[in-house]
């Protein structure tokens, strides 16, 4: 097979959510000398692909699940060469669910695609005390924080996030929130950077707010 | 806030309350719901207020700890005071029913601080952990028993007069949360016949639990939330959460659970093309978009068009969230633009769906006077 046909079948194997077609296809990618950046353009365009097809209701979270999925062994063997290579990730991004919250589709949907898209995300899990996500963003240096909540007893405690950051480094991180329950009036109430709808519009957020925070804060 | 009367007495005096109110306004919860689904006019519109759980208890003074959500007696207080201060037509007996199960089998849950637990550790990791489920006893088995007796108190001191909403989780949902919801949705296509059989034993364990309920009297409401083409497509809906239902219905009959809630429309519309005993509930929305005056026109509006294409009711809802956050006047208002929205042939109703811990009691009020005050009535709208 050429390196095309191996880069559609795994563009192909992504959107279809076959996860255990996407490691090997990854591999044989690489052992096609494809490069390594090559491989993560056109996983992150396959997952472009399949939320276009969710907005377009063929496709459910089931199926972004599914693909998510079967991002994660591309990931597995492309993160290595990259990391081999000194590719620096876009930007760093800590998120979690928030404390009291154990809901985590939409968490582990926006981390796996931000990851695809080329930022270092290091995920918190669920049911993250609010001094947590604060004393990991200082710990890693990360641009952005984002947090989730799904439930409406926890959403207070995104607010309580912010209060934490800027308590550990006033200004220094760009936080956003996500969510069931939440929405852009609510980001600007208590005084979040973003709010996103979805992954893809996440994708576009982060990208901004990681440009905008590392124009302003010395590294 | 200390209670000076008994748990016991609290019941008491709460029950006499309701039944007190009912006989002044002529009319009980029963005979009104009862005439409204066959032509007659009741004596004002019935008011479908369907609280998070955790509301009542903080309105009456409880913490909601393990003590609280392991104590059926003070739990049943809750939800009758529910149906008392709020008039509610339907006593929402109503305990975690998407942990309670699961819980009853193996899930570690967590509490967090004046909450009602969450699922903290599913069990079933693998299809090896298959093996080693049990189908839980519903009088022995976690907080099962204490659903139950909820149950049964609301029944035994007003199931005659006010019909109780008991709702238990629904197969698909309670594998969910036995494996985890994403993993489960993962498995629908990473390993189909894990999710299969994991399906299967719910559906076992929810018969047990459906049975123990028809048993005291009450045909429970099932709650399968995560069986919706919210998320997964209306393929998975029939493959899995319509299937469990067939073999439920299969094994203990047509008249097992008093209807089937879920997110979306199409769910909805596809069950009842499936299933035909559940074309009775009608067209429900539960769908959170209020903060979006466009979109809850276009989905009442489409909430209208599915049932008037199905021959079937419509009942519009407030999301409770929203109510939480918006003025008495707004609230007022809202409900007049959706029965505007909604009518002339519907609604007889408008429902005000997950009022969170929090709501104030003035916005719970102005719902239930606009409800009264714009609620529409048409005997000829009622399949």
């Amino acid at each position: 097979m050429s390196a095309q046909q191996i880069l559609d079948q795994l563009s192909q194997a992504i959107v279809d959510g076959e996860m255990e077609h996407t490691g090997l296809l990854a591999e044989e990618a690489v052992k096609a000398q494809v490069p390594a950046e090559e491989i993560v353009r056109v996983a992150s365009m396959a997952m472009k692909r399949t939320g276009q097809l969710y907005e377009s209701k063929e496709y459910f979270v089931a199926d972004l699940i599914a693909s998510a999925e079967a991002m994660k062994p591309v990931l597995q063997v492309v993160e290595p060469l990259i990391a081999a290579n000194k590719g620096a990730a876009i930007g760093r991004v800590v998120i979690g669910t928030v404390q009291g919250d154990v809901h985590d589709i939409g968490k582990n949907l926006v981390a796996t695609v931000l990851q695809t898209a080329g930022f270092e995300v290091h995920d918190l899990g669920i049911n993250v005390p609010a001094k947590v996500f604060a004393e990991k963003a200082l710990e890693l240096d990360a641009d952005v924080v984002g947090a989730s909540a799904y439930t409406s007893t926890a959403l207070a405690y995104q607010r309580d996030i912010l209060t934490e950051l800027n308590k550990a480094a006033p200004g220094r991180f760009k936080y956003v929130v996500g969510g069931a329950p939440t929405h852009a009036e609510w980001a600007r109430n208590i005084g979040a950077d973003g709010w996103a709808a979805d992954a893809w519009e996440t994708v576009k957020l982060v990208t901004q707010l990681v440009e905008l925070r590392r124009a302003t804060v010395a590294v | 806030m200390a209670h000076v009367l008994s748990v016991d007495a609290q019941i008491d005096y709460t029950t006499e309350r309701i039944r007190a109110r009912l006989q002044e306004e002529g009319m009980t919860s029963l005979q009104r719901l009862g005439s409204v689904f066959t032509g007659q006019y009741p004596d004002r519109m019935p008011l479908y207020i369907i609280l998070d759980e955790e509301w009542c208890a903080h309105y009456i003074g409880y913490q909601i700890n393990e003590e609280f959500a392991s104590n059926p007696k003070k739990l049943a207080h809750a939800a009758l005071v529910g149906c008392d201060r709020l008039k509610s037509d339907f006593c929402d007996a109503f305990l975690d029913c998407y942990v309670i199960g699961p819980d009853a089998m193996g899930a570690k849950v967590y509490f967090p601080e004046d909450s009602l637990p969450e699922i903290i550790d599913p069990p079933v990791k693998s299809p090896a952990d298959l093996a080693k489920l049990r189908i839980p006893d519903p009088h022995k088995d976690g907080r099962l028993p204490v659903a139950l007796e909820l149950v049964q108190i609301c029944q035994e001191k007003i199931g005659d007069v006010v019909p109780i909403l008991a709702s238990i989780c629904g197969p698909f949902s309670w594998a969910a949360n036995l494996r985890g919801i994403y993993d489960y949705l993962a498995d629908l296509k990473r390993n189909p016949r894990f999710a299969h059989d994991l399906l299967d034993i719910c559906t076992e364990a929810c018969k047990e639990v459906i049975k123990a309920y028809l048993n005291i009297g009450v045909m429970p409401f099932l709650a399968d939330a995560t069986a919706s083409t919210y998320l997964i497509s209306p393929r998975q809906v029939e493959e899995y959460a319509l299937a469990s239902y067939e073999k439920l219905m299969a094994d203990l009959g047509p008249n097992t659970f008093s209807g089937i809630g879920w997110s979306e429309y199409e769910t909805q519309v596809q069950a009842f093309q499936k299933v035909p005993a559940l074309r009775a509930f009608g067209i429900n929305n539960y769908r959170y978009c209020q903060n979006d005056a466009g979109a809850v026109e276009a989905e009442v509006l489409e909430g209208k068009r599915l049932a008037r294409q199905h021959g079937v009711n419509y009942l519009p809802s407030l999301w409770g969230r929203w109510v939480a956050g918006h003025t008495p006047q707004e609230i007022e208002a809202e409900v007049a633009r959706v029965i505007g929205l909604a009518g002339p042939e519907w609604p007889f109703m408008v429902g005000l769906w997950s009022v969170p811990v929090g709501c104030p009691i003035e916005n719970v009020d102005a719902y239930i006077r606009a409800a009264i005050k714009y609620g529409t009535f048409v005997p000829s709208a009622v399949a």
